[in-house]
């Protein structure tokens, strides 16, 4: 919500009351991405043939791929409202996927199926857990920036994984993980994105509606400020590089139920994807904002414009450039933020 | 600095129309490389859709070159897609895109066998055909799969480099990629067993550097320090060989064979240069033009997919060994990788 | 004999080598305003720093009410309200909630504990107008947008609010005009009259001297006079300050 569209509202008759209204909801960044989103599909829609662009396939295909990008962007902005990131996200997801995988193989003939589904779910978020608190541990205690810290985790969670696995992808996962999880859909609507829906809705609640959110977007806004009312800095930043880690190892998890195997070599790009997904939806890199309408559809920014272009055909020469470019003015759309007095 | 939210609003939807326009514009453009739109064909064609990693990179490119030459010989519509990248999410959501497009055929290569079983379990049930240029599914669930025998290749050309370049004693050393990279293993493994079963030359331990040049220089250097009678070394990808061939010329040591992998532009000019004595050459414009045939037939009912069984199912492609002296030959064109299909066909 | 809200006894303090405090000793009784003054370099940052919990004296003791005062929790919990210099304010969140930055209204029982916007909303206009603020109007404003003279009565509000026992306010002049100066200094007095105990650190002396019950010099790190501000002229203070005898 934009402070500088109310200031300069006048005293409303109905008609421009609603025009406020509406300007209002427009001033919203998430709102615009929507729009841009909106314009975007049309245009795809209409080129593809056969309108296979909203057929119901694409559509699962699109929202298959969102189901582990919406988690990573969620973390990151909730990192990002307390002035952090995490680079390591790409990483941890990997070593809990190998964790979670490896538990699975093992435990597949001593447990019931169902048992040893949830006992994956539950150990690749664990692991999650456990390296974001070596995370929080580094920042918040050490003393050192998330950046450096995170690079230090990407290292480490990599190499682990290639250790364990000696380089090999596994091999040989319960097959109902695919069956009874990654592969059920409700019409175009794939399970593993309806659980993630539920996970950020569930945060998103917390975040808002009890004084978590609010001392968090303090952090980030003056961490000083915070320290001094008694908000309990440390317990916060212990909270919400645990989440992000977290998030990475139910994506982990999900990257499991997807491709039946790890990918080790796989998910450079899944950090920078979720912190762009983040910035496109309006959550500040400095910290004191954040959006998490935003950072859900500015996932879908980029899942939306690379499917696009395979389906209408354009050359992959011009894909990346394509997205990009595109990425770029979706973040320059707006920078109202900036114009405060005083702000940032 | 735009401020208001109705200016900004107009700058969006006016970014979003220049947006399509470059689309539509870029997209139906032709030009000389196959993988910018389709090719021509009357309606009622059959449209055959490829989907490659590394779509950018110059061996695909000579691939794309040879499928597009069957698909016009026979008279198909083949659309090429892929990512410039070479990880499984992303060709994932490559692959998805285009079974979305419900083709009637598809050509595809993968770097993972188990990870896209899942991805592909709608198109192969639906007994649509899949052949596979350079790569196979862990669950045999292709036709056919043209790729090269990354073990026999490198086994043959080691014989063959041995007695090329007259080479009876002396230490060996294969610079490669990591245990986990089976095709990479497979041309270690290769060569090695070829030194150790048909010549009286010594096998040095693997070196693996991944693909990174500067690891490999590094490892080199310090065999060669170690090995005086180090007499020939092995790189199995781009990276090992453009770092061991560095290696070798800085420690100043002659009589140093080196072989290496693959034919990117980068690397002939690299033989070219002396930096390679021989390049163990696959032919990608082949393997593309082979399984597009292939494909065409499938289609039109000349050759019936059941007919393809056991040991027919996988068909190896040819290879070369590429010399300075060969290099420049109409034989070897076929074998250099490259994105220019004047140069190939 | 009116309660001792602050008693401070032998509080000493170094930063390595330097000793920016030495024997400091002082009273504040309730609605009682001590005026806390001395030349820069003399320690005052230092003791307000200790008195409000941020820093931790090495010698000596802060009481409060009688109980003791070492961590910015304490402080929470006896009720001390400060404005810092700085006025830590949270400049992206708003008004309200800066108001009520960790003290937020909450409904609901435990695991459910929800903030209570309306609330908060609600208290942070009685509590503006309270002070006769005419111009902070909407309390969902960021506070990014307000400037730096109405950010200062905030933070005064803040301090207002929240503080039970006493008051520790740190310049909270500096950026003001002078109706709102006029403003918070009444919200001094009108806090005072409530049995509120004040430590005022200014260099404003002329506004000091009408003010303050008490004028405290501080010297080179050690308390050197305790005056009574009646018949003193501002340059006898500022003799005192730095020391021309």
């Amino acid at each position: 919500m934009s402070a500088s569209e109310l200031k300069f509202a006048q005293a409303p008759t109905s008609s421009s009351a609603l025009w406020h209204k509406v300007l209002k909801v427009l001033s919203n960044r998430a709102v615009q991405i929507i729009l841009v989103e909106i314009v975007v599909i049309a245009i795809f829609q209409a080129l593809s043939p056969n309108g296979a662009f909203l057929s119901e396939a694409n559509i699962r295909g699109m929202l298959l791929t969102a189901s582990q990008v919406l988690l990573l962007a969620t973390g990151q902005a909730v990192l990002m409202s307390a002035g952090h990131i995490d680079i390591s996200q790409g990483a941890v997801l990997i070593f809990s996927s190998v964790i979670a995988g490896n538990v699975m193989i093992a435990a597949q003939d001593s447990m019931s199926l169902p048992a040893v589904l949830v006992l994956g779910a539950v150990v690749a978020i664990l692991s999650g857990v456990f390296l974001g608190a070596i995370n929080a541990f580094m920042v918040g205690v050490v003393g050192i920036n998330s950046l450096v810290t995170t690079l230090g985790m990407l290292s480490l969670a990599t190499g682990a994984s290639q250790v364990i696995t000696g380089g090999v992808n596994l091999f040989g996962m319960p097959r109902e993980l695919i069956s009874g999880f990654g592969a059920v859909k409700f019409g175009a609507l794939p399970l593993p994105m309806l659980v993630s829906l539920l996970i950020i809705a569930v945060i998103w609640v917390f975040y808002r509606y009890t004084g978590w959110g609010t001392h968090t977007l303090a952090m980030g806004s003056n961490f000083l400020a915070a320290r001094r009312v008694g908000i309990k800095t440390l317990l916060i930043t212990f909270g919400i590089f645990i989440l992000s880690s977290a998030l990475a190892g139910a994506a982990g998890y999900i990257d499991l139920a997807r491709y039946s195997t790890t990918n080790i070599s796989g998910h450079l790009n899944d950090s920078m994807a979720g912190i762009a997904a983040a910035l496109i939806g309006g959550t500040a890199l400095t910290g004191g904002r954040i959006s998490f309408l935003g950072a859900i559809v500015g996932s879908f920014l980029a899942i939306i414009l690379q499917s696009g272009l395979v389906i209408i055909n354009l050359s992959p020469f011009y894909q990346t450039i394509a997205v990009g470019a595109m990425l770029l003015i979706a973040v320059s759309l707006d920078r109202s933020s900036r114009n405060r007095k005083g702000g940032d | 600095m735009i401020r208001t939210t109705k200016s900004r609003f107009k700058m969006a939807m006016a970014v979003s129309a220049t947006f399509a326009a470059a689309v539509l514009l870029a997209g139906c453009s032709t030009s000389s490389t196959p993988s910018a739109g389709s090719s021509s064909g009357a309606d009622g064609d059959y449209t055959v859709a490829m989907v490659t990693p590394e779509s950018t990179g110059e061996f695909y490119g000579a691939m794309y070159c040879g499928a597009q030459a069957a698909a016009d010989d026979t008279g198909v519509i083949l659309k090429i897609q892929g990512t410039p990248g070479t990880s499984v999410e992303e060709e994932t959501q490559v692959l998805q895109s285009v079974l979305a497009t419900d083709p009637d055929g598809l050509l595809l290569t993968v770097w993972d066998n188990n990870a896209f079983n899942e991805t592909l379990a709608p198109y192969t049930e639906s007994g649509k055909p899949l052949v596979m240029p350079d790569s196979f599914l862990s669950n045999d669930a292709y036709v056919q799969s043209i790729r090269t025998d990354s073990y026999q290749s490198s086994y043959d050309a080691a014989v063959q480099a041995l007695t090329d370049f007259k080479i009876t004693t002396g230490k060996v050393l294969v610079v490669t990629d990591a245990p986990g990279n089976a095709i990479q293993t497979a041309r270690a493994e290769g060569f090695r067993d070829a030194i150790k079963e048909k010549s009286d030359l010594t096998m040095l331990e693997f070196s693996y550097v991944g693909g990174d040049s500067a690891k490999s220089s590094q490892a080199v250097s310090s065999a060669l320090a170690a090995n005086p009678d180090l007499s020939l070394v092995f790189s199995t990808n781009i990276g090992a060989g453009t770092g061991a061939a560095n290696g070798i010329e800085t420690s100043g040591v002659d009589g140093v064979t080196h072989i290496g992998y693959d034919t990117a532009s980068a690397q002939v000019e690299e033989l070219k240069a002396g930096g390679y004595d021989a390049l163990i050459a696959q032919s990608p414009y082949k393997m593309g033009y082979e399984a597009m045939d292939l494909m065409s037939k499938l289609l039109k009912g000349e050759t019936e997919a059941s007919s393809i069984t056991g040991d027919a199912k996988t068909v190896y492609s040819d290879w070369a060994l590429v010399t300075a002296a060969n290099v420049a030959t109409a034989d070897i064109a076929p074998f250099l990788y490259t994105t220019d299909c004047s140069a190939v066909s | 004999m009116s309660q001792e809200v602050l008693t401070i006894s032998g509080l000493g303090k170094n930063f390595g080598a330097v000793t920016a405090l030495r024997d400091v000793n002082l009273t504040v009784h309730e609605g009682e305003i001590v005026a806390l003054l001395g030349d820069n370099g003399a320690g005052k940052s230092t003791l307000m720093n200790i008195i409000c919990g941020s820093n931790s004296a090495d010698t000596g003791e802060v009481l409060v009410n009688g109980e003791s005062l070492s961590s910015l929790s304490d402080a929470k919990k006896l009720g001390v309200g400060v404005v810092y210099q700085d006025l830590a304010l949270s400049p992206q969140l708003t008004l309200a909630e800066n108001l009520f930055l960790g003290n937020e209204a909450k409904r609901g029982f435990f695991p459910f504990r929800f903030l209570d916007r309306p609330r908060m909303q609600r208290e942070s206009k009685e509590a503006i107008e309270k002070l006769g603020i005419s111009t902070l109007r909407d309390v969902r404003l960021p506070v990014a947008s307000l400037s730096g003279g109405q950010r200062q009565v905030l933070a005064v509000a803040r301090a207002m609010k929240w503080a039970k026992n006493l008051i520790l306010l740190d310049e909270p002049t500096a950026a003001l005009g002078p109706k709102q100066v006029e403003i918070v200094l009444d919200s001094i007095r009108k806090a005072s009259d409530h049995g509120i105990g004040v430590v005022l650190v200014s260099h404003d002396i002329p506004s000091v001297l009408k003010l303050a019950d008490r004028i405290v010099i501080l010297r080179h790190g050690t308390i050197v006079a305790d005056l009574s501000p009646e018949g003193l002229s501002v340059s006898d203070v500022v003799t005192v300050m730095v020391g021309d005898e």
